[in-house]
């Protein structure tokens, strides 16, 4: 096999893996949707003792059984919240519990809509409404243009939309194994698909009729454009950090693990698709660097320049380049 | 002196006092009404409450930071002979239409949720603070739904059924009767409904026993179209507007409904619930966290595109974050948690298409582009949001989102026709 090959496999893998990895290992083979979720059916368990004992005995008979699933527990208020257990099972295991300690069990039947059929319905219209505008957009400033080229123009967005999105609900479906997910979580995937969107037709330039459309120069665009708005999203990160904190206490460091997440997947993995596919990058050079660049697509090959030393960092070449004939001597 | 008041009145255009003329009315409509303690005295800012003396739409308090309200209502079984399994698939039946209800009559700010503790079956219905007559609400929706049509002289049936209702029930407007439900019939109920109305020339439709609806005809067009019109027969309901629409529209529910196997007892008592983290204080200190980014973004902008342009920047900046407010207060959207985030975002990212729009300005056809594809991003968001709002989404907070993108993505259009093509003119296009 030659480098070339080699290359190529190493980046489809790349992204596959993890991607898949997580998407069909989580959210498929244990259950369709998040596993703990405030949206679903649950036992609630108050155990209102003084002794600390009773508590204890209570909470370890719980934990200890393996049909028992705990969502939440909070020891010193001596609740527990429990989901995909029945009710039966719970009752036979609390019952020859210590006469002074009351238990208070409660179902919770909320009947919901599964959040993440609901989220990904929301998806699809995001993602139709958008796309017809760019096909529009595209239609409108050409004129004509060939499926080819449009497609080129195209699938850096639509790859970025599904990688990012399934990366997203991937990990917080792996996320829901060991905390509950509440309906805030998945809002900033939502946010962040309406910004790739919005960016990407942003970027969408130099569409001219008759002229030959350049997907090169779009994939740079859009990267120039994410790369421009990542301070604005960190400032936003911070100010998410301290409205959490205000609304919901310490337990909002679980909350915001989804937001940070969700910046650095759209961040990292929308640049690093398009400057594999389409700008001919090598894996190496996807290094997270904290420096000023910028892409400059020209012709058949791509710049990255260091804005602050004013030095090229990265030169690839567009793989239609024929190589220039050797002079004769 | 004379020469350098000159200079400021000549240099003052037109397209300058429209600016900030525009600014400084939504600046009013959208700031609260803000009171100041300067040792010991007070000084309340303009707001347009003070000086229009109306009462002008306000934004609502919404859920996470602010306390709700909630009323339980227990399933009664008349002591039937059930099994535990019974009851509980008739609870989440009975859960399953009070939800429809809700969701038919676009109350959908309620969060419905079932319980069963120590054997008592019950359903839970949380309001947002901003809903008064919760216990009304809460009574209607309770209801089993069965509904009959009585005479007013003697109680007896008009042999009107709900199942003969067409199913185009209206909530009509009328300035002599108000709202009001109007129900149409088809031609071979004639005879019962002249026979109903008789001589007092009304009757009552009863729900659950109880004399809720006068049902009546009003005009000619209610003659030919066998129609007829109901009020609700309580004052109370009658003489409020906003619980009368209500009303109304839970009333219309009953008609795409079985009504309910058992009756709900709705509790009197209604329990508040403070959120468990946010405070009186959490909405005032998000604010100035707010208003503080706003002032660093203003600054930034100065500072990265010199005088006269940085103080373009900021009005065009200034003029999304007051127009956006302005009419988020207008549609009387509830502030939650998700709210300010949309809107937080929305304004970051407004700000960046700004820095977007007036980066290596170089000419008028390039701004005239980029205002262009911005016209886009408006419009994308404003499609988004329509469509969206037609699907009843289980997601709740994605309401307020959506309200947001909506009015975020007007705001973007009406002000990129507008006010930032005149602003271009004042302190980015460079005089000839």
């Amino acid at each position: 096999m030659n480098k070339n090959s080699i290359e190529k496999i190493k980046r489809i893998l790349f992204i596959l893996i993890p991607t898949f990895g997580i998407l069909f290992i989580v959210v498929l083979l244990y259950n369709r949707g998040f596993y703990f979720s405030e949206s679903r059916n649950s036992i609630e368990i108050k155990i209102t003792s003084n002794i600390i004992e009773n508590k204890k005995e209570v909470f370890t008979k719980l934990f200890n059984d393996n049909e028992i699933k705990i969502a939440y527990s909070d020891f010193d208020k001596g609740e527990l919240v429990l989901q995909h257990t029945a009710i039966e099972k719970v009752n036979e295991l609390l019952q020859g519990s210590n006469e002074e300690t009351i238990i208070e069990i409660r179902e919770v039947i909320l009947n919901n809509q599964n959040i993440l059929f609901s989220y990904i319905f929301f998806l699809i219209i995001i993602f139709s409404i958008f796309s017809g505008l760019i096909f529009y957009r595209n239609i409108r400033e050409i004129g004509y243009i060939k499926l080819k080229d449009l497609s080129k123009i195209y699938l850096p967005y639509a790859g970025s939309i599904i990688l990012t999105q399934l990366i997203f609900l991937g990990s917080l479906s792996v996320f829901s194994r060991f905390i509950l997910i509440k309906e805030i979580s998945v809002l900033p995937g939502l946010f962040m698909l309406i910004i790739t969107s919005i960016l990407f037709f942003l970027s969408l330039d130099k569409l001219e009729k008759n002229n030959k459309v350049d997907y090169m120069v779009i994939s740079a665009k859009f990267i120039n454009l994410i790369k421009s708005f990542t301070i604005p999203l960190g400032v936003f990160s911070i100010l998410v950090f301290i409205i959490l904190i205000i609304s919901f206490g310490v337990d909002s460091i679980v909350l915001l693990i989804p937001f940070i997440l969700s910046i650095l997947i759209f961040l990292l993995i929308t640049r690093w698709i398009n400057k594999i596919f389409y700008l001919n990058f090598r894996l190496h050079n996807l290094k997270i660097k904290f420096r000023h660049t910028k892409i400059i697509a020209e012709k058949n090959s791509v710049k990255e320049y260091d804005l602050v030393s004013k030095k090229r960092n990265i030169k690839t070449k567009h793989k239609n380049n024929k190589s220039k004939p050797r002079k004769k001597r | 002196m004379k020469k350098i008041l000159k200079n400021i009145v000549s240099n003052f255009s037109f397209n300058r006092i429209l600016i900030f003329g525009f600014i400084f009315i939504v600046g009013i409509i959208s700031l609260p009404q803000i009171t100041l303690n300067f040792s010991g005295q007070l000084i309340t800012l303009p707001s347009l409450e003070s000086i229009t003396n109306q009462v002008i739409p306000n934004f609502r308090k919404g859920r996470d930071l602010y306390p709700t309200s909630e009323i339980k209502m227990n399933i009664n079984f008349n002591e039937a002979n059930l099994t535990d399994e019974q009851k509980r698939d008739n609870l989440i039946k009975s859960l399953n239409a009070i939800k429809d209800r809700i969701r038919l009559s676009n109350l959908n700010e309620i969060k419905v949720r079932s319980e069963i503790l120590n054997s008592n079956y019950s359903i839970i219905l949380s309001f947002p603070d901003f809903y008064a007559d919760k216990n009304i609400i809460a009574t209607f929706l309770a209801k089993k739904g069965e509904i009959k049509f009585v005479n007013s002289v003697d109680g007896s049936d008009v042999f009107l059924y709900d199942t003969q209702v067409n199913p185009n029930i209206q909530i009509v407007y009328l300035p002599q009767i108000k709202s009001h439900l109007r129900l149409t019939f088809g031609s071979d109920r004639f005879t019962a409904i002249a026979n109903g109305l008789g001589e007092k020339k009304f009757f009552f439709m009863q729900i659950d026993g109880s004399y809720d609806y006068q049902m009546f005809q009003y005009d000619n067009s209610d003659l030919t179209s066998f129609a007829i019109r109901g009020v609700p027969s309580s004052q109370y309901i009658q003489n409020n507007t906003v619980l009368r629409d209500q009303i109304l529209a839970i009333t219309r529910s009953y008609f795409n409904q079985q009504p309910l196997g058992y009756t709900l007892d709705v509790e009197e008592e209604i329990k508040e619930v403070v959120p468990l983290h946010a405070s009186t204080q959490s909405s005032a200190i998000i604010a100035i966290s707010i208003f503080i980014f706003g002032v660093l973004v203003c600054i930034y902008s100065i500072l990265k595109y010199r005088l006269r342009k940085g103080i373009g920047v900021v009005l065009m900046i200034l003029s999304y974050a007051l127009l956006s407010t302005a009419l988020l207060k207008l549609t009387y959207s509830s502030i939650s948690v998700y709210f300010i985030f949309s809107w937080l975002l929305l304004f970051i990212f407004i700000s960046s298409l700004v820095w977007y729009l007036v980066t290596d300005l170089i000419d008028k056809r390039i701004f005239n582009r980029r205002i262009n594809k911005i016209n886009y991003v408006g419009l994308g968001l404003i499609l988004v949001s329509i469509i969206s709002l037609n699907f009843a989404l289980a997601i709740q907070g994605f309401r307020e989102v959506i309200q947001v993108f909506l009015i975020g993505g007007i705001s973007l259009i009406v002000l990129s026709l507008t006010i930032f093509k005149l602003i271009y003119k004042e302190f980015f296009e460079e005089n000839e």
